[in-house]
């Protein structure tokens, strides 16, 4: 992060060899254009080194800041630019991929996300997508199907909780 | 924000969907709480395991390796505005230097309450004018498109005082600089927030540490923009509100066309 810091060609190269592509794929799934996909990989590194120095590995994992910028920078634009049509979602359990093009990394993390979403509900996965890939709020989805706001936030928490769960034993085994 | 509230809104802010101000709040919280911000480390963490989920293995194209550092590098690079940092420095200090003085002629009051009480009006207006020097200050070392807000914060109730600036630019990050006084039996940390006229908060940062007389001078550079943004808040480690001010635009320095 220190080399991010200071603008060296290494660390960004570094850091962009690492992540580029899972933010470049959030991008396209999610923004539906290339053009968009760029920009968004822009803005997350250059965010990336705007709030560097607040990074703290004591406090959480890399993968897991990085990520995050880039997904609440895409769903910012998301809710920004409403009206606009996007792709059909498509994730990783239901489109078999080639493992030789996904590098190792990639894969590990690939494979924590198809056992977290194995162990979600259709109704705690149904709600994940809306919230976490098509930005809508708890209160939107409350309004939209007429369940009270509070089942909605709970039903949020216990799908997160069961991600959590799914990733610790993941670590455990 | 308390824990129970904070607790409320973290699946939705760990999912990037909790509204604005919402969040803002969570993020000031988390600063101070070490229990909320385990939890809600974990719910990121498990919220972004989805960012995974997305199928394809897209490779970006291979020019964009090349712009993403161009554009890393051209905002790392200290010597892009070697004139505007300078310059935004020495506003800074300045306008640290005049909040100081303002808030020591609050501070021969702090830690005697009645007679504080009695000063008060006294005191208010002449933080105010001291305040208002601010104008002068930009004026003579600010730049183009530089916009100074600055006001009075008062506490309400017990002792303390404080002052507030925001400088704007359109060149780079905004700024905020806060100086308290007289906060001495406060919990530490204290939370800096800032405000609109619509209710959304930013979470500026915290103090957590004050000098023997209960005061602090801490400036911040802000990745939000601040436009628009005049209520003040400085809130103790037990959420209790401790100050409070409303800034007001001293200075919009527009150098004319030449």
């Amino acid at each position: 992060m220190e080399g991010l810091l200071a603008g060296d060609d290494a660390a960004i190269r570094a850091l962009y060899a690492r992540f580029s592509r899972p933010v470049y794929t959030m991008g396209l799934r999610l923004l539906g254009s290339r053009e968009a996909a760029e920009e968004l990989t822009q803005d997350v590194f250059v965010t990336a080194w705007r709030k560097a120095a607040r990074f703290d590995p004591h406090r959480g994992r890399l993968s897991t800041w990085l990520m995050t910028i880039a997904h609440n920078q895409a769903i910012d634009r998301l809710r920004r630019e409403t009206g606009v049509t996007r792709p059909k979602l498509v994730l990783v359990d239901e489109m078999p991929e080639s493992p030789q093009s996904v590098d190792e990394d990639l894969l590990l993390e690939r494979d924590a996300a198809l056992r977290a979403i194995a162990s979600l509900s259709d109704a705690e996965r149904r709600l994940v997508l809306r919230t976490y890939f098509r930005g809508m709020t708890a209160r939107e989805i409350s309004e939209d199907d007429g369940i009270p706001l509070g089942t909605v936030k709970t039903r949020l928490r216990s799908a997160l909780i069961k991600v959590r769960l799914a990733n610790q034993q993941k670590e455990l085994s | 924000m308390n824990c129970a509230t904070v607790r409320d809104v973290l699946p939705e802010f760990a999912l990037g969907v909790a509204p604005g101000d919402d969040a803002n709040a969570v993020e000031l919280h988390v600063e101070t709480c070490a229990a909320c911000r385990k939890e809600a480390v974990d719910l990121q963490r498990a919220a972004v395991t989805f960012g995974y989920a997305l199928a394809g293995n897209e490779t970006p194209p291979e020019t964009l390796e090349q712009t993403v550092v161009d554009a890393v590098q051209d905002v790392a690079r200290p010597a892009k505005h070697p004139h505007l940092r300078g310059r935004r420095t020495g506003i800074a200090l300045l306008v640290a230097a005049v909040l100081v003085a303002s808030v020591g002629i609050g501070s021969v009051f702090a830690g005697r309450e009645e007679r504080l009480r009695l000063q008060a009006e006294r005191t208010a207006l002449a933080e105010q004018s001291a305040v208002t020097n601010l104008g002068g200050v930009v004026q003579s070392v600010g730049g183009r498109n530089t916009k100074v807000l600055s006001g009075v914060l008062t506490a309400r109730s017990g002792p303390g005082t404080g002052s507030a600036v925001t400088i704007l630019t359109k060149e780079a990050e905004d700024q905020m600089i806060v100086v308290v006084n007289g906060l001495a039996d406060r919990t530490l940390p204290l939370a800096v927030s800032i405000s609109d006229t619509k209710g959304h908060a930013i979470g500026v940062g915290a103090i957590h540490t004050l000098d023997t007389a209960g005061g602090a001078t801490r400036a911040w550079e802000l990745q939000s923009s601040l436009t628009g943004f005049v209520d003040v808040t400085v809130r103790d480690a037990d959420g209790h509100t401790v100050l409070r001010g409303t800034l007001q635009a001293q200075t919009a320095v527009e150098s004319p066309s030449p």
